[in-house]
């Protein structure tokens, strides 16, 4: 895995890039197995998984303890050879995918969380069986403290 | 919805080609054996939930909508 600066642009933005590969695709995209993760400052804590097959393909991405500071990841056994690890292996990243609908707040999906192994470069989608998280957790913005 | 009780062992079918065996049953969880052609496709149903999400989410939002979010959420760094 490579993490630099994402070209001219990131450069000058601060882009950070890093390569990771899905052994597995994910699913309703099992061919697309190679995806960057985009951090712009901008727009944290949101990050960006662009595909590299098709650029087009692009998941929007939030921590999951962000939207559920309780949350518990199980890892299966496919999931753990897939991220070349096993479950208690600390710096796994878990970013929920958010999806975006006109005129509502974007939900994320807690049930299937994408999970990155950065000292291996790899990453896969979890599906949580045994859990009971939706699949279009509502995002609430965050409120200061008064 | 058809509601039909079975025990452990016992199945039900579904046309002509399709099996549905309970091969164990516990408080929480059951366990069952699916038998079906290979043009049927046979998952989870978490799976059909987490395609269809990904096929909904898979076009990222404009860069407008990214910042005004990212504002809202708070920003923390990954």
């Amino acid at each position: 895995m490579a993490t630099e600066p994402n070209n001219a642009a990131g450069a000058a933005g601060g882009i950070r890039s890093s390569d990771y590969t899905f052994p597995a695709g994910i699913p309703a995209f099992e061919k697309h197995t190679r995806f960057r993760l985009l951090e712009n400052p901008l727009y944290a804590p949101i990050v960006v998984l662009e595909s590299e097959l098709d650029p087009a393909v692009r998941f929007a991405c939030v921590p999951v303890a962000l939207l559920a500071p309780d949350y518990k990841l199980e890892l299966g056994e496919e999931d753990c050879e897939l991220l070349g690890c096993d479950a208690s292996q600390p710096g796994l990243v878990v970013l929920a995918i958010l999806t975006f609908r006109h005129g509502s707040p974007p939900t994320a999906n807690l049930l299937a969380p994408v999970v990155l192994n950065p000292a291996q470069g790899l990453g896969v989608q979890s599906i949580q069986w045994n859990a009971q998280y939706s699949h279009v957790h509502p995002v609430r913005e965050e409120r200061p403290c008064l | 919805m058809l509601v039909i009780r079975r025990k452990e062992g016992q199945a039900i079918r579904i046309g002509d080609s399709i099996v549905v065996e309970v091969l164990e049953s516990t408080p929480n969880r059951v366990k069952l054996g699916v038998s079906a052609p290979p043009e049927v496709r046979v998952v989870r149903a978490e799976v059909l939930l987490a395609e269809a999400g990904n096929r909904e989410a898979a076009a990222a939002p404009s860069a407008d909508v990214l910042a005004r979010w990212a504002q809202r959420l708070g920003r923390e760094s990954v």
